[in-house]
């Protein structure tokens, strides 16, 4: 008796023993429906202080507070611009053509003056706007304010907030007239909407 | 004079679209979108995703722990430098899979990488990638848009692939030009001059290299329709083997770039954001503990870090398997307790509505690959 146990005991001693490198063998009797119950869910919920720190896409905007001015629909020409604050000199940047659906704004085919790494993409899957009931543009959206030649060096983007000034010229209930923005120390910002035409 | 290819590689990450639908095809094209960015190099999941709650982790690598984590939950943190993928998590359209790898465990770069992106087990024996094959299957397959074309997309069948020129000024041949050459050469070499005005045609414009314009770019070609259904971006520089640090180093530097893809993705896809499930692929972890260069080493589990609007998002999935040395795989790495390409499998089958046993038969080649999907997407 002594000696069987002491060869079982052996025996067991000498089993292979598999690298533990998955729980695969536990889940796939059952694999098509059920959870195996050793994988755990660890529920995420991060404080809402600090989630106002983490970081945003460039062009969130809150418009909890703005009041959109949902009943506008229109197809409309734009052009952007840059004014020197010293010399008020008047640069052209980009121009082209949007379209503000239930007061939102999507920019359509456009161009940029600038140069470098601009394109009509920025515009079109980036900019964040709406028109408000004052009819001033309000939101974030790209900005190619430097001119950029061949084989400089090109720069992304500054992006800039819109409505904090209310229009300076057009009737409040469209899009149409001239949008002020604050670039930085130097230059303003200018966006004018022309030539709207109501859209069903 | 710095080529082309230098300076993509320099700029830091690549970009591969492939799944454009070949017209004629009457099949129902799928409306999912698949982002694999692929991280080369060994991302250490526990750096990105420290488990806070393992009474262990100081002990195993103090030094290694960011000063200021995200506190997830009781037991996981995440890396502050993934602030975006934070809030994606919060609000639910984001999941961490932790304590994860593919089921390879010998620790080499060029095995490893091509094993994961094969989707084969056994290294350099698939010419193919397990996201080429699923797209082939999921009637995706043909053109790709990229200069190198990963392993990991690549189909069974010949791929015709191209790469905007990124010059400004750059003269694309005028139409006119190469239909007169294509009229006065043989059959096949007119093939060429048709494909080149096919692709001018498309008339794209400078497309920046950076992480976050690719993304973007990315995002907004896989918006459109008839868009590509798969994009694969790859970013390096996560071998960390010296001065890794824990806030500020570059491994951390390369996750803040992860975060950037992520909302540069979000930002592209707009409303497309959810059919798409984004998830990251790396060849292994690394060391649970600190090396002599306080840097980590190559390692075996990780954490994958998905995102998208298909997900049922908003958690840490994980069967933990603890940090004691006994706990670790060969006492040395983070032990992997979910086969990744399970993972792989769920997003592929939720986006482009295959069979999970076709997809491990015929693109994993493992009949027995459990099934993650509940975790991910019910």
């Amino acid at each position: 008796m002594p000696l069987i146990f002491l060869i079982m005991v052996l025996l067991i001693v000498n089993l292979p023993v598999e690298a533990r490198d998955s729980s695969n063998a536990k889940t796939e009797t059952n694999k098509k429906l059920k959870k195996s119950d050793k994988i755990i869910s660890y529920g995420v919920k991060i404080n809402s202080e600090l989630l106002d720190s983490l970081k945003r896409a460039p062009t969130f905007f809150d418009f909890s507070d703005v009041e959109i001015l949902t009943t506008l629909n229109m197809k409309c020409f734009f052009n952007i611009s840059r004014q020197a604050i010293e010399t008020l000199r008047i640069e052209m940047l980009g121009r082209g053509a949007l379209q503000v659906t239930d007061g939102r704004v999507n920019f359509l085919e456009n161009s940029w003056r600038t140069g470098g790494i601009s394109s009509p993409l920025f515009l079109q899957t980036e900019a964040n706007l709406v028109i408000e009931t004052s009819g001033s543009l309000v939101g974030r959206m790209p900005y190619f304010h430097s001119f950029i030649n061949d084989g400089e060096v090109a720069k992304p983007p500054k992006y800039v907030t819109l409505g904090e000034n209310k229009k300076k010229s057009g009737n409040k209930k469209t899009a149409e007239g001239l949008h002020v923005f604050f670039v930085d120390n130097w230059q303003r910002g200018r966006i004018k909407i022309r030539a709207c035409k109501n859209i069903n | 004079m710095l080529s082309r290819r230098n300076f993509l590689w320099s700029s830091g990450a690549s970009l591969a679209l492939s799944g454009f639908p070949v017209h004629g095809w009457t099949k129902e094209l799928p409306r999912g979108r698949v982002v694999v960015i692929v991280l080369e190099g060994g991302m250490d999941g526990l750096a990105a995703v420290p488990p806070l709650g393992d009474t262990d982790l100081h002990q195993m690598r103090g030094e290694l722990i960011t000063s200021a984590p995200i506190a997830l939950n009781p037991f996981f943190g995440l890396h502050p430098s993934l602030g975006g993928f934070g809030r994606m998590l919060h609000n639910g359209e984001a999941a961490i899979v932790h304590a994860t790898a593919f089921p390879y465990t010998k620790r080499s770069h060029f095995e490893g990488q091509n094993v994961v992106q094969s989707g084969n087990m056994v290294p350099f024996a698939s010419k193919s990638g397990w996201l080429g094959r699923a797209l082939e299957f999921a009637g995706l397959p043909g053109r790709a848009l990229s200069m190198d074309m990963p392993l990991i997309s690549r189909g069974e069948a010949d791929v015709d692939n191209y790469y905007p020129a990124s010059i400004r000024g750059s003269t694309k041949p005028s139409a006119t030009l190469t239909n007169l050459l294509s009229a006065y050469h043989s059959e096949q070499i007119s093939k060429v001059f048709d494909k080149i005005a096919a692709k001018n045609a498309l008339k794209e414009g400078p497309v920046a290299r950076d992480n976050v314009s690719l993304a973007k770019y990315a995002g907004a070609k896989m918006a459109l329709d008839e868009g590509p259904a798969a994009a694969v971006i790859t970013l390096g520089e996560f071998d960390t083997h010296a001065d890794q640090r824990a806030d500020n180093g570059r491994h951390h530097r390369q996750l803040s770039k992860v975060d950037d893809i992520l909302l540069g993705f979000k930002t592209g896809l707009k409303d497309r954001w959810k059919d798409t499930v984004i998830l990251t692929l790396t060849e292994f972890g690394r060391t649970v503990k600190v090396n002599g260069s306080t840097g980590t080493d190559h390692g075996y589990g990780s954490a994958g870090l998905l995102a998208g609007g298909l997900l049922k998002g908003g958690a840490v999935i994980s069967q933990w398997p603890g940090l004691r040395k006994k706990d670790l795989f060969e006492e040395r790495d983070l032990q992997s307790s979910i086969d990744y390409r399970s993972v792989c499998a769920a997003c592929l089958e939720k986006a482009y509505g295959l069979d999970h046993d076709l997809i491990a038969n015929n693109i994993f080649q493992s009949p027995r690959l459990p099934r993650f999907y509940n975790h991910l997407f019910v």
